[in-house]
C-alpha cells in the first residue's frame, strides 16, 4: 500500500466507497474490446479487430510484447528460446512476416548423430535389438530404445482429419500412452522405455487425441513439401535435419531473420497505444452485455467484449466474476501444461571427437538430451543444447533456480567426462519458472477431451477464447495466429 | 458498382429475398469480403495473381473443383468431381474436411448459415472482367 501513499483512515474509507476491486474511482477507459495477453494470439486477435472496424485494448502483463516467442541477445548472438519454428503451411505466420516485412531464412539447427545412455551404459541404435539389456519383445526390439514413445504413438494413429481430434467417434482413444499400450499388448519394458520418450508431458499425463493432434498436423506440413520431398532418416525424436529444398521460396523449417520476436515486436508497433504494457489483469466481471476488467495497480477498462489470450496456467489465477459455467471453470483451472527447459552452450571444442561416443545423446536421467549441432565445418566450436522436455522438464523445474545451470554442466561432465572445460553457457531458459506463462505449452490429461476441450472454446458470456490452447486445426506459431483470427471474427459476428 | 451486383445477383443460386425453410439466407458480399481476412492467407482473388498455399480463387464460383492449372491439390479434391455452385460450397465451407474428407485446407468451417451465404455472395464477385 506504500505507493498509494494513504492514511488508514483514508484507506478505509475509500475501501466503503468502493466495496470491489472493479469501483476504482480512477476514470474507466473504455473500448469496444478488451484482449487480454500480447502474445501472437492476443496480437492477431487485436489487429484483425481493428481491420474489421472495431476498437481493442490490449493489456500485457509484461514489459515487451511476444508470449512465448522470446529471443534472447547473448554474447554468441540473439538465441530464440520460445517458439521459432516456421513450418510451409504457416500461412497465417507466412503472410504476417511478408506484411510486416519480416525475412524468413531456413533454420540451420540440424543435429549431429545420437546414440543413448541408458541404465549406465551407451547404447548404439543400430546394435540395439542385439543388446543384452534390449528385454523387449517381438517387433518392440527393432524400435531405437530413444524412439519408442513416438514409435507407438505413430503406429496407432487412427487420425485422418486435421479435426478429427475433436470428433466424438474417437472419443476411446481419450487415454494415456500407457493404457494404449497395456490394450495393445506391450512388454513392460517397452512401457518403461515408451516413459523416456513419450511426446506430451508424460506417458501417464496426456491423453493420445492431444499428441495425435501434433502429429495429424505435422502431416499437413509435410505435404506441402510436395512428392518429391524426401523424409530424412531419423534417429532421434526431436527434429532431423532441416529440408532445404525450396517450396513456395521456403525450407522445410524457417525461422525468422533476427529473431523470432521480431514478430510480435513489430505487430506490437502496429497496435501503438492500442498496447498497454505492464497491466497484470486481476479481475474480470462481466455480463450477458458487457464486462469490466480491472488490473493489479487498479487501472479499469470497461468493453462490450473480452478476448482471453493468455494460457489457463495464467488465466486460472485471474478472479473471474460471471454466470455459472462449470465446464469453462474446469478447462480453466484443471488444464495441465507442459514445459520446455533449454540450456543453450556453446562447446568451444568438440569433445565427441575426442571421446568417440555419439556427439548428441537422450538419457534416462535429469539432464533429458544433449542436441550437438551441426556446424557444417566438424571442427572448431559448435552450438549445443541440453534439452529437458516432458517430466524431466517439469523435475528441473523443482530444483532451486541458483544451482540449475552448474547442475546441469557436472551432469554433462560426469557423463562425458571430456566435456569439462570447454562448454560455456550461452543462456538458460526454463518456461514452467517463467511467471507470466508457468508452461511452455497445453496439454490435456487423458479424459480431458471427452470432459471439456470440444467446447471449452465458446465463448463465455462476452468473454472469447484465443491462444494456442484454444487451437482447432493448427499447431506452433500458426495455432495462435488461427486462434486470435477465430475469437476476433466470433465478436465481430456478435457486435 | 450498381450493374456489377445484378450480374451477381443472376448468376446467383439463391437470389436476395428467396430464402424461404431450408434454402441459404442472402448473401451480403461486403460483409463476406470483410470475412475474407481469414482466407487470404492462403487464396490470392485477383484475375492473375499466382497460386500461393492455396490456388487463386478468381471465377471459384461456377468452377469444376481441382482444376485449376498449375495448383497442385490433395488427390481428394481432385477426384471430388465437384462444381462449386451456392449449395456446393455452403457445404464445403461449414467443414470442409467432412465435405471432402483428405483436403489439405486447413480451415475449421464457418458454422453459421449468414456468414457462409456472406461469403459465397463475395467470392461470385470474383471474376475477372476479361478471361
Amino acid at each position: 500500500m506504500k505507493t498509494f501513499k494513504l492514511s488508514r483512515r483514508h484507506f478505509v474509507a475509500a475501501s466503503a466507497a468502493l466495496p470491489v476491486l472493479g469501483r476504482s474511482a480512477l476514470a474507466q477507459e473504455k473500448a469496444d474490446v478488451i484482449v487480454i495477453g500480447g502474445g501472437l494470439a492476443g496480437l492477431h486477435a487485436a489487429l484483425t479487430l481493428i481491420e474489421l472496424g472495431m476498437r481493442p485494448i490490449v493489456l500485457e502483463a509484461g514489459a515487451h510484447a511476444g508470449g512465448r516467442v522470446k529471443t534472447v541477445v547473448t554474447a554468441e548472438g540473439a538465441i530464440d528460446v520460445g517458439a521459432s519454428q516456421i513450418g510451409r503451411s504457416y500461412a497465417r505466420v507466412i503472410k504476417a512476416c511478408s506484411t510486416f516485412g519480416l525475412k524468413l531464412v531456413p533454420e540451420d539447427r540440424d543435429l549431429l548423430g545420437f546414440g543413448a545412455r541408458y541404465m549406465d551404459t551407451w547404447i548404439d541404435p543400430k546394435t540395439w535389438s542385439s543388446n543384452p539389456l534390449n528385454q523387449c519383445v517381438g517387433e518392440e526390439r527393432a524400435i531405437p530404445p530413444m524412439l519408442m514413445g513416438q514409435a507407438v504413438a505413430a503406429k496407432y494413429n487412427p487420425l485422418r482429419e486435421l479435426d478429427d481430434w475433436l470428433d466424438p467417434r474417437f472419443a476411446e482413444y481419450d487415454v494415456s500412452l500407457r493404457q494404449l499400450m497395456q490394450q495393445k499388448g506391450y512388454s513392460p519394458q517397452a512401457i518403461k522405455l515408451a516413459s523416456l520418450s513419450a511426446p506430451g508431458i508424460g506417458i501417464d499425463e496426456t491423453s493420445m487425441l492431444r499428441m495425435w493432434q501434433e502429429d495429424t498436423r505435422t502431416a499437413l506440413d509435410k505435404k506441402l513439401g510436395g512428392p518429391v520431398a524426401q523424409e530424412a532418416h531419423r534417429d532421434h525424436p526431436f527434429g532431423e535435419a532441416n529440408n532445404r529444398q525450396q517450396v513456395n521460396g521456403l525450407a522445410q523449417i524457417s525461422n525468422i531473420e533476427g529473431g523470432c520476436q521480431l514478430l510480435p515486436l513489430t505487430m506490437a508497433a502496429k497496435l501503438g497505444d492500442r498496447l498497454r504494457l505492464n497491466k497484470a489483469v486481476a479481475r474480470i466481471e462481466m455480463t450477458d452485455t458487457g464486462a469490466t476488467v480491472t488490473c493489479s495497480e487498479r487501472s479499469s477498462y470497461k468493453a462490450h467484449f473480452v478476448v482471453s489470450a493468455v494460457p489457463f496456467s495464467m488465466l486460472r489465477h485471474v478472479e473471474i466474476v460471471a454466470a455459472v459455467n462449470p465446464a469453462m471453470r474446469q478447462a480453466i483451472t484443471r488444464m495441465p501444461y507442459a514445459n520446455t527447459a533449454r540450456m543453450y552452450v556453446t562447446v568451444e571444442k568438440p569433445f565427441w571427437l575426442e571421446d568417440g561416443l555419439p556427439a548428441s545423446f537422450s538419457t534416462d536421467g535429469p539432464m533429458g538430451m544433449f542436441w550437438a549441432i551441426d556446424n557444417h565445418k566438424g571442427a572448431g566450436a559448435h552450438r549445443a543444447m541440453i534439452v529437458m522436455v516432458g517430466n524431466v522438464a517439469q523435475a528441473i523445474a523443482q530444483r532451486p533456480a541458483a544451482g540449475v545451470e552448474q547442475f546441469l554442466l557436472d551432469e554433462l561432465a560426469r557423463l562425458r567426462p571430456a566435456s569439462k572445460g570447454v562448454v560455456k553457457i550461452a543462456t538458460y531458459k526454463d518456461w514452467l519458472r517463467d511467471p507470466l506463462q508457468r508452461g511452455c505449452g497445453f496439454s490435456l490429461a487423458p479424459g480431458q477431451v471427452n470432459a471439456f476441450a470440444r467446447r471449452m472454446v465458446e465463448p463465455w458470456q462476452v468473454m472469447h477464447f484465443a491462444g494456442e490452447h484454444t487451437r482447432r486445426l493448427d499447431f506452433g506459431m500458426e495455432s495462435a495466429f488461427e486462434s486470435g483470427e477465430r475469437a476476433a471474427l466470433e465478436v465481430f459476428g456478435r457486435a | 458498382m450498381k450493374t456489377i451486383w445484378i450480374v451477381i445477383s443472376a448468376l446467383m443460386v439463391v437470389a436476395p429475398g428467396s430464402a424461404s425453410a431450408g434454402e441459404a439466407p442472402a448473401g451480403n458480399p461486403a460483409v463476406g469480403q470483410k470475412m475474407f481476412l481469414q482466407c487470404r492467407a492462403c487464396h490470392t482473388v485477383a484475375a492473375n495473381a499466382p497460386h500461393s498455399i492455396g490456388p487463386n480463387l478468381n471465377g471459384v464460383v461456377g468452377a469444376r473443383a481441382g482444376t485449376r492449372k498449375g495448383y497442385n491439390y490433395s488427390q481428394a479434391m481432385a477426384a471430388a468431381g465437384l462444381v462449386w455452385n451456392a449449395a456446393t460450397l455452403d457445404r464445403f465451407l461449414t467443414r470442409p474436411s467432412a465435405a471432402v474428407p483428405g483436403t489439405k485446407m486447413a480451415f475449421a468451417g464457418m458454422a453459421a448459415p449468414k456468414a457462409r451465404a456472406d461469403m459465397i455472395a463475395y467470392l461470385a464477385t470474383l471474376r475477372a472482367s476479361r478471361r
